[in-house]
């Protein structure tokens, strides 16, 4: 992709670790001497030249703050662009690994709903078929203890599917 | 807890197959991420995030007893993913507010968090990683486990199966490697200027 990478990495990585055996003082004089060719020379001499100098890897890991709450929210912003007016959205009833719940108002029907929402970085990682399986078993089931599913669509990345809240909330079965 | 599902998933995992990875990541990130939660809202501000001790208490969480090597090398090599993803979600969220973008805003709560977070920096070495893990993928696993999991040489070199010797030299490959994608070379002025 960039071209520091590209040309014949393996010449590349062979005088690099032998040039990190070699004293720094002449250093760079040996590794024109013995490269292979002038452009493995300044690739060996650029990768020197970077190990030199400090930066992120040698400080402690950054800090995220606010990451729950910026998470949810954002979240949220997203859902609500993407429901278009159908569903508003009251609150966030739970946070999971996966997913973030919210109850939600479903304005044609005039009643609350349960909106099921995959997390973008899990979506990222799991790809969204887990989900859209999830979907179609709760979609063949019709059990007291199994939320019906109303709706199930893919929107912009982020994956909701809205079930009636109540009696049987989503989660395990007493 | 009894030999919760994680522990399951992780010896199916070690079997080879395929999905349980896809299965057990969701449920390491979380953990990590609300131990890391926990973590920010425990402290006073200004302090930095301690890996190690976010991966182990996640590893005892989840995991608890006692499990075969190879499946707790498994479990912080997930880890490791998990932590570098949390952060780098957050970094591109922050970058995203900060010009604007279409994403929601960030909370200021953050300003009170005292340091920076380096986010293009951060997303930079994100990049940089994966074109890394193309050229060669133990380099990124060696940056991955030290920097975003926290483990030590010597853990390193277990789970890859290689010398303490060989993860060091690694990593000064990487590091060298990545810092010339991330700062560009020595011509160009780095962040410390």
């Amino acid at each position: 992709m960039t071209d520091s990478g590209a040309p014949d990495w393996a010449a590349i990585d062979t005088l690099f670790d032998q040039a990190l055996d070699r004293p720094e003082a002449g250093r760079e004089a040996w590794v024109r001497r013995h490269a292979p060719s002038e452009t493995v020379a300044r690739e060996v001499l650029a990768l020197l030249a970077a190990g030199a100098r400090s930066g992120i890897l040698d400080d402690d890991l950054p800090t995220p703050t606010g990451v729950g709450p910026a998470a949810d929210d954002a979240i949220a912003t997203r859902l609500a662009a993407a429901l278009d007016g159908r569903y508003r959205i009251e609150r966030v009833l739970g946070t999971g690994g996966m997913a973030t719940v919210f109850l939600a108002h479903e304005a044609k029907h005039d009643r609350p709903v349960v909106l099921k929402v995959l997390r973008p970085e899990v979506a990222r990682w799991v790809g969204a078929e887990r989900f859209l399986t999830e979907i179609r078993i709760l979609a063949r089931h019709s059990h007291p203890h199994i939320p019906a599913l109303l709706d199930a669509k893919p929107t912009d990345a982020v994956l909701r599917d809205a079930v009636p809240p109540g009696r049987n909330a989503p989660g395990p079965a007493p | 807890m009894t030999a919760g599902p994680v522990t399951q998933l992780l010896s199916r995992v070690a079997s080879g197959e395929e999905g349980a990875l896809d299965q057990l990541f969701p449920l390491v990130y979380a953990e990590l991420r609300r131990a890391a939660e926990g973590a920010l809202r425990a402290e006073r501000p200004g302090h930095t995030l301690q890996p190690t001790a976010l991966v182990h208490e996640a590893y005892l969480k989840l995991v608890g007893g006692s499990i075969p090597s190879r499946d707790r090398g498994h479990f912080l090599s997930i880890a490791a993913r998990a932590m570098r993803q949390i952060l780098v979600d957050h970094a591109r969220r922050r970058r995203a507010a900060k010009r604007g973008a279409g994403e929601a805003p960030v909370p200021l709560e953050i300003e009170v968090a005292g340091a920076e977070m380096p986010a293009d920096e951060l997303i930079a070495l994100d990049d940089a990683l994966e074109r890394l893990s193309a050229v060669n993928p133990r380099l990124r696993r060696v940056v991955e486990l030290r920097y975003f999991g926290g483990l030590s040489e010597e853990e390193i070199a277990t789970i890859l199966e290689v010398t303490t010797r060989t993860v060091q030299r690694d990593w000064t490959k990487a590091r060298a490697w990545l810092y010339r994608e991330v700062y560009g070379d020595e011509n160009r002025v780095g962040n410390d200027g």
